[in-house]
């Protein structure tokens, strides 16, 4: 009977030991499952992407480029406005604000592939480097010879554009709901009626590079860009006022300093509404003068 | 009938115990589970903030703010006449702000210039450019060598270009 007794003890005892063996086995198997394929739902992989092209577009903003974005699967890039600040998401999670870029493109991408090119904002100096990011071709009708590579890459089968002549911001061309831009080479001034004939609300833009942006993107996301350039603009100018109180310190161009004043005076003037040629050309002419003189340039 | 009770009064303790052990092993479990998971979170973080800071190098040395040009054609240098004072000039208000938004995880940004000019003619012979933070805090150190263009006088120098920021 003892002997039973204790063939029994031993038995429960076997029991326990085992299942708890077994428990923990089981357990650490799932929490091995959990750690290595915990995604909170797909948030966390958006976050870390998000990051990621953050970092590869902080890296296209201050070079020349033209290149392709292979994602090997589908994801779905949506650019958005939210107070004036560009920001975007990925597969419609966690938005993520794009602070020193500025970015033209539609307002959602789609596909595993992404073309990025990049631009600079000449007014007459570099400004900004714009970020155009595309993935279906347009159709563009050009009235008016721009010339511009970029916008050339951009034809295609797909949403009509009609580049066509400067009228004085007026918008009496093309079809109602179709984007028009209106366009002077000469003088890079243009202006974007988004809804096409009649749009009481044209966008006004200067430069080849913001022309380039009219074409990809939508009113919102334009004018966020436009914004941000003209952000930009303002702190440029408070660089080339530093500079030039340095080199007017410097004192090695005394005699005619009042040059430097004169072209700030001049660069101060400058809105991104009101740019045009014939700021660029005077900004560029007193430039030119200081060097004549002796002096450093501002730019 | 008294065999009986004591059996299930057995079955119930049996019964407990099985559901005690069972919670405890669920708790070690999330504990563990919990811990891997914000350790694989905090090396994460660390992996994007060092691309960051490595990527931030290449971006200083690109920016129109800091770029040195002659007559409008950009150099691959950085002007020292634009460098001068940058942080107690321009880093104000709004536009510090705006910094913090591009520079935010970065401690102290400067470049430190190998052999400055000598005299006192401030820009010249400074010998080192603070952009934003403070120079020399805590974190680990990036750096990069760039140009510096000294306009006025049509000279280079070599810089180190240093960023320093907590992973």
């Amino acid at each position: 009977m003892a002997l039973l007794s204790n063939k029994r003890g031993i038995a429960v005892t076997f029991n326990w030991i085992f299942s708890i063996v077994a428990g923990v086995l089981i357990f650490s198997f799932l929490v091995y499952f959990a750690v290595q394929n915990t995604d909170l739902f797909g948030n966390v992989t958006a976050r870390i992407v998000a990051e990621e092209l953050d970092i590869l577009l902080s890296g296209y903003e201050t070079i020349q480029t033209k290149s392709v974005l292979d994602f090997d699967k589908n994801i779905e890039l949506e650019f958005y406005c939210d107070n004036d600040e560009q920001k975007f998401k990925i597969n419609g999670e966690t938005g993520k604000t794009v602070w020193d870029k500025i970015i033209f493109s539609p307002d959602k991408i789609e596909g595993s592939k992404i073309n990025v090119a990049t631009a600079p904002w000449n007014v007459p100096f570099r400004a900004a480097n714009f970020i155009y990011i595309w993935d279906k071709k347009y159709n563009i009708r050009d009235d008016v010879g721009t010339g511009v590579e970029l916008i050339n890459n951009l034809k295609g089968s797909g949403k009509n554009v009609l580049v066509s002549q400067y009228f004085d911001l007026k918008c009496n061309s093309g079809n109602k709901g179709e984007k028009v831009i209106h366009y002077n080479k000469d003088t890079e001034e243009g202006y974007i009626c988004f809804d096409g004939k009649d749009d009481n609300n044209p966008i006004k833009f200067f430069g080849e590079a913001m022309l380039i942006g009219a074409v990809l993107s939508d009113r919102d996301n334009f004018e966020c860009a436009k914004n941000n350039a003209d952000e930009k603009l303002n702190i440029m100018k408070k660089v080339f006022e530093n500079k030039k109180d340095n080199l007017v310190d410097a004192g090695l161009c005394e005699d005619n300093v009042h040059l430097y004043g004169i072209f700030m005076n001049k660069m101060n003037t400058l809105t991104i509404n009101s740019i045009n040629k014939n700021t660029i050309n005077s900004l560029d002419n007193l430039n030119k003068d200081l060097i004549a003189k002796g002096c450093a340039s501002v730019y | 009938m008294f065999t009986k009770t004591k059996k299930g009064q057995l079955e119930i303790g049996i019964t407990t115990m099985v559901l005690a052990v069972f919670v405890v092993l669920l708790l070690i479990s999330m504990v563990v589970y919990f811990r891997f998971t914000y350790l694989e979170f905090e090396d994460t973080k660390e992996e994007i903030l060092d691309q960051k800071y490595s990527g931030l190098l290449n971006v200083i040395s690109g920016m129109p703010e800091f770029r040195c040009s002659k007559n409008g054609a950009e150099d691959e240098c950085l002007d020292a006449s634009k460098l001068y004072n940058f942080k107690q000039k321009i880093l104000k208000d709004e536009i510090e702000d705006y910094y913090d938004n591009i520079f935010g995880n970065a401690n102290g940004i400067w470049i430190d210039v190998i052999d400055p000019f000598s005299g006192n003619n401030h820009y010249l012979n400074s010998e080192f450019f603070g952009i934003y933070g403070e120079k020399e805090t805590k974190g680990l150190i990036y750096s990069v060598p760039v140009s510096i263009y000294y306009p006025d006088y049509k000279k280079y120098k070599i810089g180190i270009l240093k960023i320093q920021g907590e992973l």
